[in-house]
């Protein structure tokens, strides 16, 4: 399979790889792309992204940070606050803070994305029906 | 009103034994029970390993608590927490957050885009036959470790409650997992896991409540009492008027100030003007004599700030040179490791759809953050009322919590609690059971040795068949294995799942090009790295004892999740640029549209 791709001077993305690929699978990756190309789909992905990465990074900082904190600092995290330390109350607000987020995460999911997927799903089902309603009513002339 | 702790002992005396057995025997009832009804409702291979997708997210959510708080978590943190304070309750925190990456990244698209195992998400643009069998090698792998640590710890507490011998208490717990799961396959599973999380979250509530009424329910004297936990224990009775007393440890230089006296009953504080060695223990003369006598096994010794972090991970060029690197590499695999845990990943197919995936992540996330947050009770608590010097002879760190039971409630608490130990373990065995035989029946047998053609009853067979294998071969290991370490067999597991699954899945979700040959390499470098790293690492090196041997390590982490990690995404980045895929490629826009959508998810 890698002659092709190995020839020097043939591009070896898309075209040179595309003849190794069946009808069948080209035309449901093109379908699936297309679906893909979607406003309600690509809206989807996006608001996703939107939400996922930046939560990640936080929580992902946050608990690392707090890591550093005690290793680097650890006179500062031990400083009284509250009747316990500082470290304790950080090591607290981890819980806190990832609570939030799923609570969050299962707000906006709910609010934005299943809404979209349901708008996605709709339309494809919609296809669907029509896709039969054809072939029922070729089928039955 | 707990000044002696003349009665610790290691085994129950008759009648709280009997109480302890009852106990276990009522909850070994019950989930045979529910495994009877089970086994009528576990025909299809959708029943039986995945539970006919007809758990509740409530119910998933329960189970998925109770699948992850395992031994490590209830007698291993509070162990950790009892002897090093803060830094073992960094374990708590991390193993909570994971599930933010469980939540945000791995539940929903897996839901939609598997069908019964880990390798499913990998096989559904991937070459079948190679992903299926690097997966299922790495499902077994991470669910081998992660069983032997709870078998081994079953035995243990076993033998120490009820004195059966160790390989008894294995074949007991080893012989229940089979049949919930060979029988009653994933719905059995999944309520045995649901009856064992309400009953350890009811057992760890009533025993932090107890810890607390001996502070007279005050959090401030609670935590301030944390800050002076003494360090040792009186190793002979001392009567009133005495000058000198017998420390379990060493007090350190003279003029130490020492404290006396449990918690509870006014501790007193003496001046140490001179210490002597004698048979393990120090003779310490008192700047003025004891206003009151003492129990042997009653705290005393100088204060220590348990909640000072740093206690565990410290440098320090003679014992753990890289003790503040460790810490971070430890957080790194607790944070990645949970979601490619093969265990619970197979929990979010037992459910209808994503939604109810996500839904059950939250449920999870809202009982194992209670729970990781009363390991403060458990494990200071421990601290301050059993201490260290007490609970080592005792059994050990994972007798902490079993321990402190006994401390506030009696030998009847104590057995109770030990009961609830004990279920826990055997609800993590199973899920553990159903996922190692999933591994071999779907992806092994069924996708590479019959290349998908089989049919349904013979499917379901080789998977109860495959089970009892699991549950065997997993007896005979533990007890081959019996003086391993815990807490080591289960950080290995996390670490090679943060560094050879999350890797894999996490780049067939997202990255396009994403090809066979990354997934393989991808998997093997992740594997191999981290278990090299921790044979050439401290543990690898450990003493007959199981203690950490810093100084003859090749490798100085006792994490390698470091390293491992980044390890395991380089070798599937760099392996995917070894050759082209098209098929894969192209199936993508397929693959990428139904972990969106649900859209044609089984």
């Amino acid at each position: 399979m890698s002659d092709v791709a190995n020839k020097p001077g043939v591009k070896v993305k898309a075209r040179a790889v595309e003849p190794e690929l069946t009808d069948e699978q080209l035309a449901k990756a093109r379908l699936y792309e297309e679906l893909e190309q979607g406003d309600d789909f690509k809206q989807l992905t996006r608001a996703r992204r939107n939400f996922i990465i930046p939560a990640m990074i936080i929580f992902i900082v946050y608990y690392f940070g707090m890591l550093v904190l005690i290793n680097y600092l650890p006179d500062v995290m031990d400083a009284r606050v509250l009747g316990v330390n500082l470290a304790y109350l950080m090591a607290l607000s981890q819980f806190i803070l990832a609570w939030v987020i799923a609570f969050v995460y299962l707000k906006v999911s709910t609010d934005v994305f299943d809404k979209l997927v349901a708008k996605i799903v709709a339309k494809v089902k919609h296809h669907d029906d029509q896709a039969a309603d054809r072939k029922t009513a070729k089928g039955g002339k | 009103m707990h000044t002696s702790y003349n009665q610790l002992f290691t085994k129950l005396d008759t009648s709280d034994k009997t109480v302890a057995i009852v106990l276990f025997a009522i909850f070994v009832a019950i989930t045979l029970g529910i495994t009877f009804w089970a086994s009528r409702r576990t025909k299809t291979t959708a029943e039986f390993y995945a539970a006919g997708r007809s758990i509740k997210a409530w119910q998933n959510g329960v189970a998925v608590a109770g699948d992850y708080m395992s031994a490590a978590s209830f007698l291993g943190i509070a162990g950790i927490i009892a002897f090093s304070g803060f830094d073992g309750f960094m374990y708590s925190v991390g193993w909570l957050v994971a599930y933010l990456t469980v939540l945000l990244v791995v539940a929903e698209p897996l839901r939609n885009g598997g069908k019964y195992t880990m390798a499913d998400i990998l096989a559904y643009r991937l070459r079948a036959k190679p992903v299926r069998a690097a997966a299922a090698f790495s499902t077994l792998t991470v669910s081998t470790f992660y069983m032997i640590a709870q078998m081994v710890g079953a035995g243990t507490l076993v033998k120490l409650l009820l004195g059966w011998d160790f390989e008894l208490a294995v074949v007991v717990v080893g012989i229940l997992m089979i049949v919930y799961v060979v029988f009653g396959g994933m719905l059995a599973t999944t309520w045995v896991q649901i009856v064992k999380a309400l009953l350890l979250m009811v057992g760890t509530v009533i025993l932090s409540i107890m810890v607390l009424g001996q502070f007279n329910f005050n959090i401030g004297t609670f935590f301030d009492e944390i800050t002076k936990v003494r360090t040792g224990a009186l190793a002979a009775d001392a009567k009133a008027g005495d000058t000198t007393v017998v420390l379990s440890q060493n007090p350190g230089a003279a003029n130490t100030v020492i404290r006396i006296g449990n918690v509870t009953s006014n501790p007193q504080s003496y001046t140490v003007t001179k210490v002597e060695p004698k048979d393990k223990t120090f003779v310490a003369t008192l700047d003025k004599p004891l206003t009151q006598g003492y129990d042997k096994n009653t705290n005393a010794g100088p204060n220590k700030d348990f909640l000072k972090p740093g206690l565990l991970y410290k440098d320090d060029p003679k014992t753990t040179p890289f003790g503040k690197l460790d810490l971070i590499s430890l957080g790194l695999a607790l944070v990645f490791g949970t979601a490619g845990l093969p265990h619970i990943l197979v929990r979010f197919y037992t459910v209808p759809t994503a939604r109810a995936a996500r839904v059950s992540v939250i449920w999870a996330m809202v009982i194992i953050g209670s729970f990781y947050i009363l390991t403060t009770f458990l494990g200071f608590g421990a601290a301050l009322l059993v201490t260290g010097p007490i609970i080592t002879p005792n059994g050990g760190s994972n007798m902490s919590a079993p321990l402190l039971a006994q401390a506030v409630g009696g030998t009847f608490f104590f057995a109770i609690i030990s009961a609830v130990a004990f279920a826990t373990i055997l609800a993590v065995v199973a899920g553990l059971t159903i996922t190692s035989s999933s591994a071999i029946a779907h992806d092994f047998w069924l996708n590479i040795v019959k290349n998908g053609k089989e049919s349904e009853n013979e499917q379901v067979l080789v998977a109860r068949i495959t089970a009892f294998l699991v549950g065997a071969v997993s007896i005979g290991l533990a007890i081959f294995l019996k003086s391993s370490n815990v807490a080591y067999l289960v950080g290995l597991a996390f670490a090679v799942a943060a560094s050879a699954n999350l890797p894999v899945i996490i780049f067939s979700l997202f990255w396009k090009k994403f090809n066979t040959t990354g997934a393989v390499t991808g998997i093997v470098v992740g594997l191999v790295g981290s278990i090299f790293l921790i044979l050439i690492g401290p543990n690898g090196f450990a003493s007959t004892n199981g203690a950490a041997n810093y100084t003859d390590a090749i490798f100085k982490l006792s994490n390698p999740g470091i390293i491992s990690i980044p390890l395991g995404f380089l070798g599937a980045f760099v392996g995917t640029f070894f050759s082209k895929e098209p098929a894969a490629e192209a199936k993508f826009p397929e693959m990428y549209f139904r972990t969106s959508t649900g859209v044609g998810a089984e």
